[in-house]
């Protein structure tokens, strides 16, 4: 039996998603403080490795994982041809749009308005779907800056509290969609490991569903 | 400054000897047994009119390559086969000629996004037959596709068979699904995405019926059993009839002696002119799928073909395969280039390439060294740099895997030597020519 691989969201999730697989017995020792990058489970014959959020579509794409842990966030952004089969309910969170009171009207008419995020995939998206052309501004983190210095008339960004909109005088003005953690499947493991990834797929769903 | 003569395009790349043999060999394996099967080659224009492939469904618009002619018509690099040649079929035979088997090997061409690791041009090799309609001729098909595979080395494989109509009859019958709402409940479908689907279904009150088959998308996958199972539930109509056709291909399949492949109801996304069986196959080792394939009775009708407008075919992503075969190659050797290193004196020229003719003729591969042959006393001589010109064409041969070296002296002597032990012996071109090496 060769090696299933799951490549892990480093960061927000990859606590929640390690506490998870361990609940199933499917968890591996992670030492935090290593600076290995694989770790493996003998027993359920499993590899671990955790990658930049961004990176995990990527690798489930091309197989080098067969399964990933990322949020619904990063899988819109990226786009990637893959299975998300699961909505594994941690890491909750939303997707919004953002900006000073005011530019709430001028949200209204998508004409000329200036959009800084992370996410310039799913925000072009969000404003087709409006019918509203926009000119988007990607920006690599600290989006909450644009609407203050200037730089953009809103933001379309991920909110968990609302802390640190509310620090900078910003609020919602609309609600993109709900994010979540997702499990992911390679398209060929699920056909040629079929019944590894099935039973790995209904034990995490059996436990996300008796604790929701 | 990248200096662009020395790059190729992104998603662009050379082949170098090792990796075109081995493409070269797979590509015949497939042909053969494409051939055996009564299936013609046919070429076509790497460059078309932007129209063949425009609205059929075939390639999404922004992954064309398009540049003008002329008269500022836009041309496209092909991205498909299968177009072109239901174009083929459609201008250059008659009702009686059908059904047409044809097969190809050609590359065709695909505009990806920046640094996601796709080629933009890919090799494919594939058969269509057109005309032909039913499960006899799917089963033909489905039944090359897994010969093929098998042809080109690879083991450890899985095609597996959906069908279109199955979900999106299902879908159809709940009444109070809009034609909108079947399209983003098919697309979350594409991504197994049984959360965003199963919330689609209830939030325009799909049929409990519908709910339950979401919630069972993973077990939708299997043989026999599960068709069994499946034409036993009451699915309505144009579901039903999909079950029965994959029981009737699940029959056939069976005759033709093959059990390498499954039923999968979760259908995995694919071209739109696809009506019926959609096929896939997939190898251990790659992470895109091996081939594609399916029936696709939408698009002859397209190009003007109304009668003998039902069509089947597959292609093979023989990039793909390769990129199989080679992880499994025992890669510690160099592929030798050469059986046999060739040096002669120039007044024994003629002889030594009649003897290398001859050789060749009986299937070796003698590479020339175009090394000047000396006096057999002067090429054994191991005086001031302790290798003879002997020595030094064996050392040749050996770093590059020949197995052998002859060498034609002046006069009538020549040393045959085995380039892996060392050892040698001397023979005569006389000798030479009269028997095998």
């Amino acid at each position: 039996m060769s090696y299933l691989t799951l490549a892990l969201a480093k960061g927000r999730l990859s606590d929640l998603g390690l506490e998870l697989l361990a609940r199933v017995g499917l968890g591996c020792d992670m030492d935090k403080r290593s600076r290995k990058l694989v770790y493996v489970n003998e027993d359920k014959q499993l590899r671990f490795f955790m990658a930049k959020p961004a990176d995990v579509p990527t690798y489930v794409e091309h197989g080098a994982a067969d399964l990933g842990i990322a949020g619904s966030d990063t899988i819109r952004e990226e786009g990637r041809s893959l299975y998300e089969t699961l909505d594994l309910g941690f890491g909750k969170c939303k997707m919004v749009v953002a900006g000073f009171e005011y530019a709430v009207d001028r949200l209204k008419y998508g004409n000329g308005l200036r959009v800084a995020t992370k996410y310039p995939n799913i925000a072009r998206r969000y404003f087709e779907e409006k019918r509203q052309t926009v000119e988007i501004i990607k920006l690599n983190g600290s989006v909450e800056l644009g609407p203050i210095v200037g730089l953009s008339d809103v933001i379309v960004d991920l909110v968990e509290s609302g802390a640190t909109l509310s620090a900078n005088g910003l609020v919602e003005l609309d609600t993109v969609c709900e994010i979540s953690a997702r499990l992911l499947v390679n398209r060929v493991s699920m056909k040629m490991e079929y019944e590894r990834v099935t039973d790995i797929i209904n034990s995490l769903k059996g436990f996300v569903d008796d604790h929701n | 400054m990248k200096d662009k003569q020395l790059h190729t395009p992104e998603g662009f790349r050379d082949f170098l000897p090792d990796e075109c043999m081995l493409k070269r060999d797979v590509i015949k394996r497939v042909e053969a047994v494409f051939t055996g099967y009564g299936y013609r080659p046919v070429s076509s224009p790497m460059l078309e009119y932007f129209e063949v492939f425009d609205k059929t469904g075939s390639t999404p618009p922004a992954q064309m390559y398009r540049l003008f002619d002329r008269e500022g018509g836009i041309l496209t690099m092909r991205s498909d086969m299968t177009p072109p040649i239901v174009r083929i079929a459609a201008t250059n035979y008659a009702q009686d000629d059908f059904p047409l088997r044809f097969f190809y090997t050609e590359n065709s061409f695909r505009c990806h996004e920046s640094y996601r690791g796709r080629a933009g041009e890919f090799t494919e090799s594939g058969v269509e037959l057109i005309g032909a309609s039913g499960i006899e001729a799917e089963a033909e098909i489905i039944a090359l596709a897994i010969q093929s595979l098998l042809a080109a080395g690879i083991v450890d494989f899985k095609v597996y068979i959906e069908h279109t109509e199955f979900f999106k009859g299902i879908l159809n019958e709940c009444t109070r699904l809009d034609d909108q709402s079947v399209v983003s409940v098919m697309e979350t479908l594409y991504t197994r995405n049984m959360a965003e689907a199963g919330k689609l279904l209830r939030s325009c009150g799909a049929s409990p019926d519908a709910d339950r088959l979401i919630e069972r998308l993973n077990s939708l996958t299997g043989g026999r059993k599960l068709l069994d199972e499946l034409r036993r539930m009451n699915l309505g109509a144009s579901a039903g009839s999909a079950v029965e056709t994959l029981l009737g291909l699940d029959d056939i399949l069976s005759d033709y002696g093959y059990d390498q492949y499954l039923f999968d109801f979760v259908p995995s996304g694919h071209l739109d002119y696809y009506t019926g069986i959609v096929f896939h196959g997939y190898a251990r080792g790659m992470g895109f799928s091996a081939l594609d394939g399916g029936r696709y009775d939408s698009l002859p009708p397209r190009f003007g073909l109304q009668k003998c407008g039902s069509a089947v075919g597959f292609a093979i992503k023989v990039d793909n395969l390769c990129s199989i075969l080679n992880n499994k190659l025992d890669n510690n050797g160099v592929v030798a280039p050469a059986d046999l290193l060739l040096a002669y004196a120039p007044e024994n020229r003629a002889m030594a390439l009649r003897v290398a003719s001859q050789f060749r003729a009986q299937g070796l591969i003698v590479e020339n060294a175009f090394e000047k042959a000396h006096t057999l006393e002067e090429a054994m001589d191991v005086a001031a740099d302790e290798q003879s010109p002997v020595d030094r064409l064996i050392l040749r041969a050996r770093r590059k895997n020949i197995s052998g070296v002859v060498y034609f002296g002046e006069g009538e002597q020549v040393i045959v030597a085995n380039a892996m032990d060392g050892t040698r012996k001397l023979t005569s071109i006389q000798k030479l020519l009269r028997e095998e090496l």
